[in-house]
């Protein structure tokens, strides 16, 4: 059990780039249903950061730039995998199926949401969907995605874990102790990091090779890329090989830059289209590019002109009514403040429970 | 019934609990083929292999990290950290992560696990071997704190434990690991978490004539207690003894039931007084017996200070700083 790190391990990384690994691994509905999400999450998060503006909601976590990722990790999981996102990867568990009304009560903490209004926006329960619930504490759920991924292994079940998360969070003692773990115990492990460069430190991979664990760099705005490695990483893993660290180059699109400054109430009034091109001409943006792949694949044409309208109208709408919804269900009421600090409700906690005088 | 000490009884539920429920792992720093540094783990490797038994790298943080990854996934671990002093570096999973999973994500998410750890001083184990972090704990909402004081409660209360749904650090006095011997029965049992016990009982009678003193005590510091009852009962002063066993949550209605009786209490524990778990007793006492009570409480504690290693002795709340808190407080 306790081989140490093998370094030939590095040497094997999944490959990324390659066009045949990706026909190989993706198919026409793949990349459909891709860019379906992509979009989806894109309008969510663009929606998300104007109601933080107009403090409808607290926090938001944007993902605006980052959607390829985040959906093609989570899309890459097969049914029985799980998902270990942080706050910024609540897309996540759209992807996997948590229906955006839920999403939306958790981001308002109404009386419907799953969380009781405990946690933050962008935290949502999603267990049905076998995601774990994000921490506050960036990097933390790292570790945990380990855990989870070995307790599979011990149990001889063909599950593996993906644990999303940004830079940042590969700075964190969680991260660097996740991936010692995962080095030596070879659980059946996937680590997607975000890394728009913003923190000064050598590449993330770097750090995986250190303790032993396969890595690969993808590019980050290339979506059937990252479907096509996470893949590989997981039948790799389900081949017993252990971990993989797939480090993901980003250009996330900063919501208070001037590029969407103008753009979400507008734009979100005009139908939202033009909320899915912002990279303007850096060829960045991944919904810009996989529309162009789309657009563009010779065998068949994958979407149609005027899909764009037609997703968008339909996420917008779906969208407006989970806000409507959220805002009219109103806040839990103030005494489930002591539901699930424990199985059952504790002496002290029933006597705080039930003295308190409440607000309404 | 066999005669156990607290490190036997300790092992014999792990064992008994490792064969009933095959979702029990067991892991930390060499508690898999050495055994444990206290041999607490001793035998399970050999027994229950690799997969149920593991050593870990040392690291707290990844330990505990995994652990709950573990138990979200439906495991039960049981990870070893092999002293509470050292606990710190995995101290945000407890806080941050294992205590609040329940409640964050609404009851779909919970994660049932025991983490074992050898605590407090008397063992010439210096500044990072020997403190009393327990308050640390009983201050996070979402966790339950016990520690047991001999081997017969340490063997349920771990069962207990280990079965409940609720994730529990299970505080094991190192000092008395072998010092502590007694009665174990043979199989399972548990003891229930949130009870007290009463280990020595006032008279109603005695306790009316006004020289009743009730103490509170856990884990090692109970030994003290008792022989500081012993020694006040020659000077006339009888002492109700409260082994509070669970810290967390607490059996308030037995501690207030001794206090309404004898109108008196002392409050004794390892771990500095400030903010102490001395702190929280005193004002719960002061809340349910305040029209009982003759005297002022007491905390007989350690210091408010770093825990020393040459001057252990002189820190540790021992009998002789016991008793003349017993004898002022009868006599106030």
């Amino acid at each position: 059990m306790h081989a140490g790190p093998d370094p030939a391990i590095s040497d094997e990384p999944p490959h990324a780039e390659g066009s045949a690994a990706r026909a190989a691994l993706s198919t026409g509905a793949d990349a459909v249903a891709l860019y379906r999400h992509m979009v989806a999450l894109r309008l969510v998060s663009a929606r998300m950061v104007d109601l933080q503006r107009s403090e409808k909601i607290a926090f938001h976590a944007s993902c605006l730039g980052e959607e390829a990722v985040i959906a093609a990790a989570a899309l890459a999981a097969r049914p029985n995998d799980w998902v270990f996102p942080g706050a910024r990867e609540w897309g996540a568990a759209l992807v996997r199926g948590l229906p955006l009304a839920n999403y939306m009560h958790h981001a308002f903490g109404s009386s419907a949401d799953a969380a009781k209004g405990h946690s933050a926006p962008d935290h949502p329960p999603a267990r049905a969907y076998r995601v774990a619930p994000a921490s506050g504490v960036a990097g933390a759920h790292v570790p945990q995605a380990v855990g989870a991924a070995w307790a599979a292994k011990i149990k001889k079940e063909d599950v593996a874990t993906i644990a999303i998360f940004g830079e940042g969070a590969s700075s964190s003692g969680d991260f660097h102790n996740a991936v010692n773990f995962a080095g030596v115990f070879k659980p059946a492990v996937v680590f997607v990091c975000r890394n728009d460069g913003r923190e000064r430190f050598a590449s993330t991979r770097e750090r995986a090779i250190a303790y032993g664990v396969a890595s690969a760099t993808v590019d980050g705005s290339d979506a059937l890329a990252v479907l096509a490695v996470v893949r590989a990483a997981l039948a790799r893993a389900a081949e017993g090989k252990g971990a993989t660290l797939v480090e993901a180059i980003t250009h996330p699109i900063a919501s208070g830059s001037p590029a969407l400054a103008r753009v979400p109430q507008e734009a979100w009034a005009r139908g939202g289209v033009e909320l899915l091109s912002l990279d303007h001409g850096a060829n960045v943006d991944p919904i810009v590019r996989l529309r162009r792949v789309l657009e563009s694949t010779q065998r068949e044409k994958l979407l149609e002109n005027g899909a764009d309208e037609a997703i968008a109208r339909e996420v917008r709408a779906a969208v407006d009514a989970a806000v409507s919804d959220a805002e009219r269900a109103g806040p839990p009421a103030a005494s489930t403040i002591f539901d699930d600090v424990y199985a059952e409700v504790p002496a002290h906690l029933r006597v705080q429970k039930e003295s308190s005088p409440w607000r309404r | 019934m066999a005669q156990m000490n607290l490190v036997q009884a300790i092992n014999d539920a792990l064992r008994i609990e490792m064969k009933r429920d095959d979702r029990v792992v067991v892991m930390g720093e060499d508690v898999g083929r050495v055994g444990g540094v206290f041999r607490v783990t001793a035998g399970l490797w050999d027994e229950f292999g690799d997969d149920r038994v593991i050593d870990t790298p040392l690291s707290e943080g990844g330990i505990l990290g995994t652990a709950i990854g573990m138990a979200l996934y439906g495991l039960v671990p049981v990870p070893e950290i092999q002293f509470s002093d050292f606990i710190f570096p995995g101290y945000d999973q407890i806080v941050s992560e294992l205590a609040k999973m329940r409640w964050r994500s609404g009851g779909e998410y919970a994660a049932n696990m025991v983490i074992r750890t050898p605590v407090g001083g008397g063992i010439r184990g210096g500044l990072y071997h020997s403190q009393s972090p327990e308050s640390l704990f009983i201050h996070v909402a979402g966790l339950k704190v016990v520690c047991p004081s001999n081997p017969h409660d340490a063997k349920g209360l771990l069962l207990a434990s280990i079965r409940d749904p609720d994730p529990v650090l299970f505080f094991e006095p190192k000092r008395i690991y072998r010092a502590a011997r007694g009665e174990v029965p043979e199989g399972d049992y548990t003891v229930d978490l949130s009870k007290a016990s009463v280990v020595r009982e006032v008279k109603e009678s005695d306790a009316q004539k006004g020289r009743a003193v009730t103490i509170l005590a856990w884990g090692a510091m109970l030994y003290e207690a008792i022989s500081a009852a012993e020694q006040a009962a020659e000077q006339g002063i009888a002492c109700e003894i409260v082994d509070l066993r669970t810290l967390w949550p607490l059996d308030v209605e037995t501690i207030a039931n001794s206090v309404k009786k004898t109108g008196r209490v002392i409050v004794v524990h390892e771990a500095p007084k400030t903010c102490g778990f001395g702190a929280e007793l005193v004002a719960l006492v002061n809340e349910h017996c305040f029209t009982s009570l003759e005297a002022p409480p007491v905390r007989v504690t350690g210091f408010d200070t770093p825990f020393p290693y040459t001057l252990e002795m002189d820190y540790l709340p021992l009998a002789h700083r016991i008793l003349p808190a017993i004898v002022e407080t009868a006599r106030f």
